[in-house]
């Protein structure tokens, strides 16, 4: 007893012997610097080349815009988030990586001119060398996974959508990582083709690389396959689907086609990746929109913000079939501005509350239950389908 | 004179909506104090957090929740969640065992709760340790009703009273765990497996101190363990809805960059976007270190307290491996709500192995589907892996190297289960993610991404531990860091212990 006694009077002694030391006169906060090179709050870019991939898609490269800040170490397979400011409207979307995770003097952008977008056009025709963008930091789930994927992987692509395999690809040849890769490229047309020159030079050099085009409207004089990317080709291409892992990037109808193809051919949920879908071109033609709304009608937003320490209370009007945050964005004159990144309900850096009213959600997009339960909403990625109530103060 | 970038006025202001916050937020909203409530993120909770992988939701942090209990039997917190309301918000429900040890050379027991069942269970593994182990559970249910006595005297009893009715609390102040335990025993397995919950501690237990030791684990026998029904993320949120609904006010994505002083007493504080508030009193569930050496005035803090809050070492962070898998827990043979895994018996490599960047020695696989059906979609398993690991430890690791480093280690781990319970588990994984001490770092900014506050080791055992009492009159801090130490309970209680303190010392001033 007496000698457990001293223990403790030696205890007491130690640590206020402790507290008598020096003190580091500093503040140090350790991770701060490894945190800030891989996940920094936000990244500016300044366009140093444009090129003309194809007939409707331009390759931008942008290095980063603060000489003192290096552009953050990504996953190849990544996107980043990229605001654009149109007329006075912030707004923001995703462009997958095309460079090469293995060099971080430049990222590259593969931007296709969507015809009826509101963005990509604009970036298409009006963006110049020395232009200014800012950015999210490098996101997404879409990357090669060592702890599960295995060593054979097949790459599904629709269009543009071979941009963040283009830059996986880059990575495992430049690495020389041992991995078998399947790659199955469907396009319009020949000339939708992106990179087929890398492609080629990826296959001649790396025979465990394969590469399969197929063209749904090919002109005549095509020799290679046709049609869609059904599981028969697929499995043509591959043997077997026996420990491969398959990720799939394109367009929303794409997925939905290749879905039932893969199952078709016996493959597992668990071993099927897909990159975020996206806003989709028409909700109302998304399962599960509600039959009974007119596509045509407006709702009433009414927001309330901080302003000088009080509450305000702003009332906008949007239309049913757009994404909240776009309707949001377009009042210029409110001046809101909220972080985005996916457009897609994954990132949830958007996450707002919403006080009252009804939103409808594409069913792929899974949110956190005690979102659901409290009331917050991706913006990003849901539609008004009854008047608004948004507390922006919560934001 | 009137300030630009002045907003409101509040007589107390929680800087940080984590547990800690939470607690001392819907203390003071209990007491009818108009309160505001600043969070830099825009979700509360801290690490009581969830996150969105493919289908499923993954439990961010929280493995099981002491000190809650039931109606009969009510822990430390029942009370307060009970007048708060929360039990109308969400439900808790009950962990079946307390946990499954497993260790490479096939060793598997399952421990029930109750002290009871729980000494029953250890004799009849270790036959020829019966009378040590009846003798440590004694020791260890005396220090509990003592510490209970010295609670209910509010810090006011004396000396010779506890030496002379709970002689045991005094004795075991400063002792290590290992010390207690070798007055009664010295087998290697035995000691390993009663000390189980050594990773709650952040320390083996030749280094932890006996009373966490012995307070963690007859508090998990007695009280048992529960799981808020939607993850600790519903429980953070419930808590924020009652503080909103008895009058309290937050704000989200407001970083507090300083706090104010005037005349050495806090005045208020400041956003970094400019936004001031002012009031009497904050209270910080801000880590100390930060909240001294970054948020205030430097002129203004004391050196004896700046020496005070570098004397403790800053504890362990955590690796976490969080898997989604694709077939029932049955299938891959996991049977309890928590197993853990240990390569041998030797608890001081196993700490050892976290204070380098290799695959850990010890560590605790928790299946949430056992406690919580609705926790992954139909046929469908969350997996949480986590072992300790000191953050400082990362410093070396550069950018372009760091993904390497996670999935080596997150590799090791699974590896782990399967070479024990689940010889295929990776053959059903759907999404696969970890967790460094930079993850934690990131989402807490706590110093190396420290998830228990300061090193519970003796000289941060609850009689040396920092109080709520901040650097200067006016501030208060309601953390990990300090009070009880780490833990969900902890934490929340000792959030409301800061503002107990808080609210006598405006009640002197008369305000």
């Amino acid at each position: 007893m007496k000698e457990d006694i001293k223990k403790y009077q030696k205890a007491q002694k130690l640590k206020k012997w402790r507290e008598e030391v020096q003190p580091i006169p500093w503040y140090y906060d350790g991770l701060e610097n490894l945190c800030e090179r891989l996940h920094p709050e936000k990244v500016v870019l300044q366009v140093t080349d444009i090129k003309k991939l194809s007939w409707d898609t331009k390759l931008f490269r942008f290095i980063s815009a603060k000489p003192d800040k290096l552009l953050p170490t990504f996953l190849a397979g990544q996107y980043i988030g990229l605001t654009v400011e149109i007329n006075g409207v912030r707004t923001s979307r995703p462009y997958s990586i095309v460079s090469s995770p293995n060099q971080l003097a430049y990222y590259e952008l593969a931007i296709k001119k969507k015809e009826d977008g509101f963005v990509s056009p604009y970036i298409f025709e009006n963006a110049k060398v020395g232009d200014i963008f800012e950015a999210t930091e490098p996101l997404g789930e879409l990357y090669y996974n060592p702890l599960f994927h295995g060593s054979d992987l097949v790459f599904i692509a629709g269009g543009v959508g071979i941009t963040p395999f283009m830059s996986i690809l880059r990575d495992i040849t430049e690495k020389v990582i041992p991995l078998n890769v399947w790659l199955i490229f469907g396009c319009l047309k020949e000339k939708d083709i992106l990179f087929k020159d890398e492609l080629e030079d990826i296959q001649t050099r790396r025979p465990n690389i394969k590469i399969k085009y197929i063209l749904s409207e090919p002109e005549p004089e095509w020799a290679g396959a046709c049609g869609f990317i059904t599981g028969e080709e697929i499995l043509k291409h591959i043997g077997t689907h026996e420990k491969k892992y398959f990720y799939v990037v394109g367009s929303r109808e794409m997925y939905q086609f290749i879905k039932e193809e893969l199952l078709k051919i016996g493959i597992v949920r668990h071993r099927v990746l897909f990159e975020s879908y996206g806003v989709p071109d028409d909700i109302t033609k998304v399962v599960g929109w509600p039959n009974e709304i007119d596509a045509s009608k407006k709702v009433k937003i009414t927001l309330e913000l901080l302003n000088q320490g009080g509450k305000e209370k702003e009332e906008i009007e949007a239309v049913c079939v757009e994404p909240l945050l776009n309707s949001l964005e377009r009042v210029k004159q409110l001046g809101i501005q909220i972080k985005s990144g996916c457009r897609s309900g994954q990132c949830a850096l958007c996450r707002t509350k919403l006080v009252s009213g009804k939103v409808f959600v594409p069913p792929e997009v899974i949110i956190r239950e005690v979102d659901k339960d409290f009331g917050y909403i991706h913006p990003c990625i849901s539609y008004p389908i009854t008047d608004i109530h948004l507390d922006l103060t919560l934001t | 004179m009137i300030e630009k970038n002045f907003i409101a006025t509040y007589p107390v202001i929680v800087i940080g909506a984590g547990l800690g916050g939470l607690g001392a937020a819907c203390q003071l909203a209990l007491a009818g104090e108009k309160t505001l409530l600043l969070e830099k993120h825009n979700v509360p909770g801290g690490f009581a957090s969830s996150f969105v992988r493919g289908r499923f939701e993954f439990e961010a942090a929280l493995h099981e929740l002491s000190s809650i209990g039931t109606e009969d039997n009510r822990g430390s917190l029942y009370n307060f969640f009970e007048e708060l309301g929360v039990f109308k918000e969400i439900k808790f429900k009950q962990v079946k065992e307390i946990y499954r040890s497993v260790f490479y050379d096939g060793y598997d027991v399952t421990m029930p709760f109750g002290v009871e069942a729980y000494t029953n269970k250890l004799i009849e593994l270790f036959p020829q340790d019966k009378k040590g182990i009846e003798d440590f559970m004694e020791v260890a249910m005396a220090v509990r009703e003592g510490f209970d006595f010295v609670a209910g005297q509010g810090g006011q009893a004396s000396a010779a009273e506890i030496l002379k009715n709970y002689p045991w609390l005094a004795r075991i102040t400063g002792l290590t765990a290992e010390e207690l335990f070798h007055k009664f025993f010295t087998n290697k397995r035995l000691i390993a497996v009663l000390a189980q919950l050594w990773g709650y501690a952040g320390l083996p237990p030749s280094r932890v101190n006996a009373m966490w030791f012995t307070t963690i684990l007859t508090s998990y026998l007695v009280r048992g363990a529960t799981f808020p029904e939607g993850r600790s993320h519903a429980l953070t949120n419930a808590l924020l809805r009652r503080y909103q609904e008895l009058g309290g006010e937050v704000r989200f994505n407001a970083l507090v960059n300083r706090i104010l002083v005037e005349k050495g007493k806090v005045s208020g504080v400041e956003l970094l976007n400019g936004d001031i508030y002012r009031c009497k009193a904050v209270i910080s569930n801000v880590n100390p270190i930060c909240t001294t050496m970054k948020m205030l005035p430097q002129e203004d803090v004391p050196d004896d307290y700046k020496k005070r809050i570098y004397a403790s070492e800053v504890g362990t962070s955590a690796f976490s491996v969080y898997l989604g898998l694709n077939a029932s827990p049955n299938e891959l043979g996991l049977t309890a709500h928590e197993t853990f895994i240990h390569i041998d018996d030797d608890l001081d490599n196993a700490f050892e192995s976290f204070t380098k960047l290799e695959p850990p020695k010890y560590m605790v696989a928790a299946c949430y589907n056992h406690v919580d059906e609705s926790i992954s979609p139909p046929g469908t398993t969350q997996l949480v892996l986590t072992a300790l690991q000191m953050g400082k430890i990362w410093h070396s690791v550069s950018p372009d190297q760091y993904y390497r480093v996670k999935n080596y280690i997150a590799n090791g781990m699974i590896k782990m289960v399967e070479d024990t319970i689940s010889p295929n588990l990776r053959d059903y994984i759907e999404v696969a993610e970890a967790a460094t001490p930079l993850t934690y770092y990131r989402y807490s900014k706590n110093i190396d991404g420290a998830i228990y506050g300061y090193e519970q080791d003796i000289l941060n055992s609850p009689a040396f531990r920092l109080t709520s009492k901040g650097a200067i009159p006016g501030l208060y801090l309601g953390s990990a860091w300090t009070n009880l130490g780490g833990g969900y309970s902890p934490s929340i209680n000792s959030g409301r212990m800061a503002v107990g303190m808080c609210l006598r010392e405006l009640k002197k001033e008369g305000v």
